[in-house]
């Protein structure tokens, strides 16, 4: 076992080594004249100690500054009491490990070169690739496409992707089947469909699987808005029917490349620059081993990231770069792994609206913004931290891993229309003592104007996102009662205890005061002016939008706003409800334990292994 | 470019709290009895942090009880210069076309003009103060 984790440790140094401009001939190697192999075997955490000379610990200051950010690693120069040098590897992990030195294997020298080594060795099982869309098939075919080719490249062939697909018609379903057998004559991925329909006008496999889960232990209503096509239904048919299965979760508005720039305005190390529309940076897209990452922090957490308790809420909601301070205390492995986003990044709502108002946002962004796009790029400029958290607040979306050995069951996804849904699958991990963790790389990711994640016309984005921030609390106050998680003797096991979390979130419905009167307040009073400057604005589709907004906030906002806090306040226990009902459903899925569903995610011979409800 | 409209708002105000006119010491009274002062001092505590992009946004911050407040004189000082901007850009000092991570200062400073009206009741800010409307 301890080989397998040296193997993962080093290649994992490697690939950040290799992106960090580091080769074994040439550049640093070249400071140490006798033998470069003893230098890399020291940064590729094969050796705890090092000896240097002056020059040599000269040359290794940088770096090591660099490598200790991107690798969670505890490298520095010491100075003996005698003058002697020594560059030490103090990692917690590192020092444990007592065994002879090995050299640098061919497949590490590869990674080092930048050349994708002939076999890739995987720590987990092997990951089912799951790609959730609403099924356009030029958006699935350039989705393989990208991805099929990053994973080539690195050595994963052979893997088995899942198009999750709502695509609403045979016809649509026919299209994608072309699509999918294209990718796998040319990719030699085992590309499958689980989707709503068959191109033959049959039900599809995740119909088949929806309805047949729909039918057990709920409200009606409840099953089918927890499997209903759409992004979260298609996630929780996804968790239900492969359960058991490590999933690699990459969603298609996302690609596997990293968009890094020299620039760095301003000077300094950061991990981004914004570029707004218009403005030109350098870009260099970095192939990124997606499922290397994923491979190393699901499974080597401790080698990489660096343990923080929490994540500073931001303006921007689901960043991961305002942190605090570092934990002390090791973190168990992760139930989810994140990637940072670069292109378009998650911002709120809250955002797009106060820019589409500012007189001085140029015409194009503002369409940009009105139509829930995002008038600027994100670029990575220095790796951003690779951290494990025990608290994060993130939008489940882009491109993530979920080791499933690492969640008592498979999680949920909030599947109403709020804005909350996504971010719910963190908070019930956090809930039950799962950490996640977050790559020191960022992905590339595209909001076009008509996306999978509902957002749209940005009026409607803006007041689905209204009721997050009180639902979250309420629902994170709600799961911080059910107490005793897994290894806690008093554990119930994991339907038991989604039970508990259901009467939890519905006593917090409940006991009401969910939107507290000042956010209520703030609201009605800030809607209240940003609709008349909205309609004072000189650009006719401003003042378009403002109407926009008066017509979605409804008749309250021309009351008093006591009568549109109670109708937040309403809508929020609503919400609520819905997800205790949820809760308990899935609770009562998870009861009834492993069990085939022969409708078949997969229509192919990998069906019957793949495939079963929840289980317990 | 300073707005004067603001320069002359905060004038009247350091004059009137220093000479602790009635109309300043109403206006703090009724702060102290406002919904909305809660709302206006988390915009504060962003609008005076170092780095208000890794502040908590106001929305989020009425979720949990504040920690110390801010002075209430100052928060008013400062609603009264918001609500007689014509442009909250002219209070932000941020140049050129707005950013996202301008969004971190923009807010605030909408929402500190809008509370205004709030606390205000409509009433001109400059006229509250017994100072002449333009």
């Amino acid at each position: 076992m301890i080989g397998r984790w040296r193997d993962v440790r080093a290649q994992g140094r490697a690939v950040a080594l290799g992106l960090l401009g580091v080769r074994p001939r040439g550049g640093l190697a070249a400071a140490f004249g006798g033998d470069p192999r003893e230098l890399f075997e020291f940064l590729l955490g094969l050796r705890l100690a090092l000896p240097l000379t002056g020059r040599d610990a000269a040359a290794l200051a940088d770096l090591l500054g660099v490598l200790n950010v991107r690798l969670a690693a505890r490298l520095s120069v010491v100075r003996a009491p005698d003058g002697t040098l020594t560059a030490r590897d103090e990692h917690p992990v590192g020092l444990r490990w007592t065994g002879a030195a090995r050299g640098v294997s061919p497949a590490e020298y590869a990674l080092l070169a930048g050349r994708p080594p002939r076999e890739r060795s995987r720590l987990g099982a092997e990951p089912l690739i799951v790609l959730p869309t609403a099924g356009r098939a030029a958006d699935v075919r350039a989705a393989l496409a990208a991805h099929c080719e990053v994973m080539l490249r690195h050595g994963h062939g052979g893997l088995r992707i899942v198009v999750a697909d709502d695509a609403p018609t045979p016809d649509a379903a026919r299209e994608l089947d072309a699509v999918c057998a294209r990718a796998r004559r040319e990719s030699g991925f085992r590309v499958t469909r689980f989707g709503e329909w068959n191109a033959d006008g049959r039900f599809g496999a995740k119909q088949v699987f929806r309805r047949r889960m729909a039918v057990h232990g709920a409200p009606r209503a409840c099953a089918e808005r927890t499997f209903a096509p759409g992004l979260p239904g298609t996630a929780n048919a996804v968790f239900a029917a492969f359960a058991g299965r490590d999933i690699v979760w990459l969603e298609q508005d996302a690609t596997p490349w990293a968009p890094t720039t020299p620039a760095r305005p301003g000077g300094g190390p950061r991990p981004f620059v914004d570029v707004m529309d218009g403005a030109s940076a350098p870009v260099r897209p970095q192939p990124v081993d997606v499922l290397h990452v994923i491979d190393r922090l699901a499974h080597a957490a401790p080698l990489e990231a660096r343990p923080h308790e929490t994540h500073t809420v931001t303006y921007e909601d689901t960043d991961f770069t305002h942190l605090g301070p570092a934990s002390s205390a090791s973190h168990p492995l992760p139930g989810m792994v994140h990637f940072h986003t670069c292109g378009h990044p998650d911002f709120r709502a809250r955002a797009s609206h106060h820019l589409a108002l500012d007189p001085g946002t140029p015409e194009p962004a503002r369409r940009s913004l009105l139509s829930g796009g995002l008038p600027m790029r994100r670029l990575l400029a220095d790796p951003p931290p690779t951290v494990s958290l025990r608290r994060w607040t993130s939008a489940f979306g882009t491109v993530l891993g979920l080791p499933a050995r690492r969640t008592p069951g498979p999680p949920t996804m909030w599947a109403t229309s709020a804005r909350l849904v996504d971010i719910a699958v963190g908070d019930l991990m956090a809930a039950l003592g799962v950490p996640g963790c977050v790559a020191g790389t960022g992905l590339w990711h595209d909001r076009g104007e008509v996306t999978d994640s509902g957002r749209g016309e940005l009026s409607s984005y803006l007041f689905r996102e209204e009721l997050l921030w009180p639902l979250l609390h309420a629902s994170r106050e709600a799961l911080g009662e059910v107490g005793a998680a897994p290894g806690d003797p008093a554990y119930p096991g994991y339907p038991a205890w989604l039970r508990a979390a259901g009467d939890a979130v519905a006593g917090r419905a409940g006991r009401g005061g969910i939107v507290p009167p000042a956010l209520g307040h703030a609201l009605w009073a800030e809607l209240r002016a940003d609709v008349r400057r909205a309609r004072r604005s000189p650009h006719a589709e401003i003042r378009a939008y403002g109407d926009a907004l008066a017509e979605r906030a409804g008749e309250t906002l021309r009351r008093t706003w006591r009568e549109h806090h109670a109708r937040m306040e309403a809508a929020a226990v609503a919400e609520l409800v819905h997800y205790a009902d949820q809760l308990r459903f899935w609770s009562a899925l998870a009861e009834r334990g492993p069990d085939r569903a022969d409708g078949g995610a997969a229509g192919d011979d990998d069906r019957t292994e793949d495939v079963r409800t929840v289980p317990g | 470019m300073p707005d004067p409209a603001v320069a002359r708002m905060a004038g009247l105000a350091d004059r009137a709290a220093a000479e602790r006119a009635p109309a300043w010491l109403d206006l703090v009274r009724r702060y102290g009895e406002w919904e909305l002062a809660e709302a206006a001092e988390a915009a504060v505590r962003v609008l005076r942090s170092a780095d208000p992009g890794a502040e908590t946004r106001v929305h989020r911050a009425l979720l949990t009880p504040p920690p110390a407040r801010p002075d209430a004189g100052g928060v008013v000082r400062l609603l009264l210069c918001c609500a007689a901007a014509s442009d909250v850009r002219d209070l932000s000092g941020l140049p050129g076309e707005p950013a996202l991570g301008d969004v971190a200062v923009i807010e605030p400073l909408v929402q500190l003009q809008c509370y205004a009206g709030d606390l205000l009741g409509g009433r001109d800010p400059v006229a509250v103060l017994g100072g002449v409307p333009e």
